[in-house]
């Protein structure tokens, strides 16, 4: 296999990593901001806004 | 559209909600993300998983900064966002695994020889699965199922990816109010408080001009003007019977079974016309009648499972063993936008969820070709490799959008892009009215939503400006039908069943033409029907 071969399959894979961790997070943070609305708790809601944020910006940058 | 200081109207949550500040402003900021998507996905052709991430940060920003919404309205609008993404992502998944299972197995190929046996008319082949057998399906399942079955079908008989994404999107538009045991359509009785065998004829009337549109329009997309031209007098036989049968089964209050009757009856009607010697088939590859029904296994196991949990006695008990959904209290902008708490919401059944249906027929497919000798070595490592790799981007994509959309609906975005319109639009809106439903669908991704949103809306206008509500009414279920073919939430599940996956605003720009020329039409017969009730 050439090395470019080899780069475009690293960056396939890191592609899919990515992908994957996007989804996780833009699945997670809204689960989160819903759990803290729920139970009353304001700190976590924010922490769930930037991880649903987070997921989006990994989304318009590698997807 | 003037400067208005303060707007009262009464939402469709039976809610009051006071609009401030300027009105023109308000409309071309909620505007913003809309634009923004479709701009994204048609010029530059991002990807719909990239527009749909960006527009989901400009509603963010537009609901903070102008239209008053908290933390906790943004917080519960993704979380609904979510709900709704997983029940179209559930059914994304199924249906390509259900897609590269027939793939995999040579069952597409052998479809597509039963259809050419049937009649060596290409045209008439694409109108019996484009159109009349989607809008069957249409009537028997719901949420996406006909696009899912019908998109793989398409390619099988020769066209193009995003064609038979096109195709299958289009065809089954219209049957959509009174498909899936009429939910779109009892909705909107629901929120209007109308008679319903009034409305319902009403509608019906306005969906056959759509079908007899839509199956123009097939025509053209399979063949330009020459094929439309040649295709004109099987369109009207077939519309015309379509049609009619939809409008006697919902004069009848048989609401539930409209578009399925309607949908039977024109593949029967095809079935006709493939007998005269215009249509018969020619020297192209015969097929035994028993291969073919093994290649449909899969397909005819999902109709029989569609029809069984629809049955009363079925569904009642499956719908209530395992569901999964959660409540939402209500949210208030600080302009007073209010959104009704609800108990559960986007339930999923998982008992009777489409992809639930789509994954046993699945299964029950791999156990007759396993039989029947069609399956190879290695076959569920395959396949399920195959699906993973061609789900992830349209399961984001889908979820980066209807966060989106819902991030606009419970900010009071949508509502306001609607209240600009009617403004705008004055003793002129019955005209577009349909398109309003059309906005609906496209943000909510379903008839349904579109009739909860703008269904009692419509009902108002048509009260303010004096017109028959009940034909504005069948306006607005109309539009939101037609939306169908254009919603992106839709759109992902035709482009991940045909491999155009990542090619939505392609198939956007190419169906946003065909919606509104049907929507059009359907407004404009509206608008006659209201002149002839005047006089």
């Amino acid at each position: 296999m050439s090395g470019w071969m080899k780069s475009e399959k690293g960056k396939a894979g890191d592609g899919k990593w990515a992908l994957a961790l996007s989804l996780l997070l833009i699945m997670a943070g809204p689960l989160i901001m819903y759990h803290s609305i729920s139970s009353g708790s304001t700190s976590l809601i924010w922490i769930g806004f930037a991880g649903t944020a987070i997921g989006m910006l990994l989304a318009l940058t590698k997807a | 559209m003037g400067a208005r200081h303060a707007v009262m109207h009464i939402s469709p949550f039976g809610v009051e909600c006071h609009w401030a500040g300027n009105l023109l402003g308000m409309w071309l900021l909620s505007l913003v993300p809309f634009a923004a998507l479709l701009f994204l996905m048609i010029v530059p052709k991002w990807s719909s998983a990239r527009a749909g991430a960006t527009s989901w940060f400009i509603a963010v920003i537009v609901a903070f900064a102008f239209f008053g919404a908290d933390i906790d309205l943004i917080g519960l609008a993704n979380c609904k966002g979510l709900l709704l993404g997983i029940y179209v992502s559930y059914l994304i998944w199924s249906g390509v695994l259900l897609y590269n299972l027939a793939d995999d197995t040579g069952a597409i190929s052998q479809m597509a020889a039963g259809f050419k046996s049937l009649t060596g008319d290409e045209l008439l082949q694409v109108l019996l699965v484009g159109w009349t057998f989607v809008s069957f399906l249409q009537g028997i399942a719901g949420f996406g199922v006909p696009v899912a079955v019908v998109g793989p079908m398409l390619i099988s008989l020769g066209l193009q990816p995003l064609a038979a994404a096109s195709i299958a999107l289009l065809g089954h538009a219209w049957a959509v109010t009174f498909g899936s045991m009429a939910t779109s359509f009892l909705t909107l009785v629901l929120v209007t408080g109308l008679n319903p065998p009034g409305l319902a004829q009403w509608s019906a009337l306005l969906l056959g001009v759509a079908c007899v549109v839509t199956g123009l329009l097939v025509s053209y997309m399979y063949g330009g003007t020459r094929a439309m031209a040649r295709g004109l007098p099987v369109v009207g036989a077939i519309g015309g019977a379509m049609s009619l049968t939809q409008y006697l089964l919902a004069a009848l209050g048989s609401y539930v079974i409209a578009s399925t009757g309607a949908g039977l009856v024109g593949c029967a009607v095809v079935g006709l016309l493939s007998r005269a010697p215009r249509f018969r088939s020619g020297d192209g590859p015969k097929i035994e009648r028993g291969r073919f029904l093994l290649a449909f296994s899969p397909y005819l196991a999902l109709m029989a499972l569609s029809l069984a949990v629809s049955a009363e006695p079925v569904s009642r008990p499956l719908s209530s063993a395992i569901a999964l959904s959660l409540p939402f209290p209500e949210t208030r902008t600080s302009l007073g936008y209010v959104n009704a708490a609800v108990k559960s919401y986007s339930t999923i059944n998982l008992l009777t969820h489409p992809g639930t249906l789509v994954l046993e027929a699945a299964l029950i497919g791999y156990i007759v070709f396993r039989k029947g000798s069609m399956t190879r070595s290695g076959i569920v490592r395959r396949i399920l490799r195959k699906t993973v790799g061609q789900c992830l981007s349209p399961t984001m994509a889908t979820l980066c959008m209807v966060m989106m959309s819902l991030v606009m609906n419970e900010s009071g975005m949508t509502y306001m892009l609607a209240q600009g319109v009617a403004v705008g639009a004055g003793a002129l809106y019955p005209i577009i009215s349909a398109f309003i439903g059309i906005l609906g669908c496209f943000a909510t991704g379903s008839n349904s939503g579109s009739n909860t949103m703008f269904g009692a809306f419509q009902r108002d206008t048509a009260r303010l400006l004096g017109v028959n509500e009940y034909v504005l009414c069948a306006s607005q279920t109309t539009g939101g039908a037609l939306g169908s073919m254009i919603a992106p939430a839709k759109v992902v599940v035709g482009t991940s069943v045909t491999k155009a996956a990542g090619r939505e605003g392609e198939v956007i720009h190419r169906n946003l033409r065909y919606c509104l020329a049907i929507g059009l039409a359907s407004s404009l017969a509206a608008w006659m029907m209201m002149l002839a009730l005047r006089s």
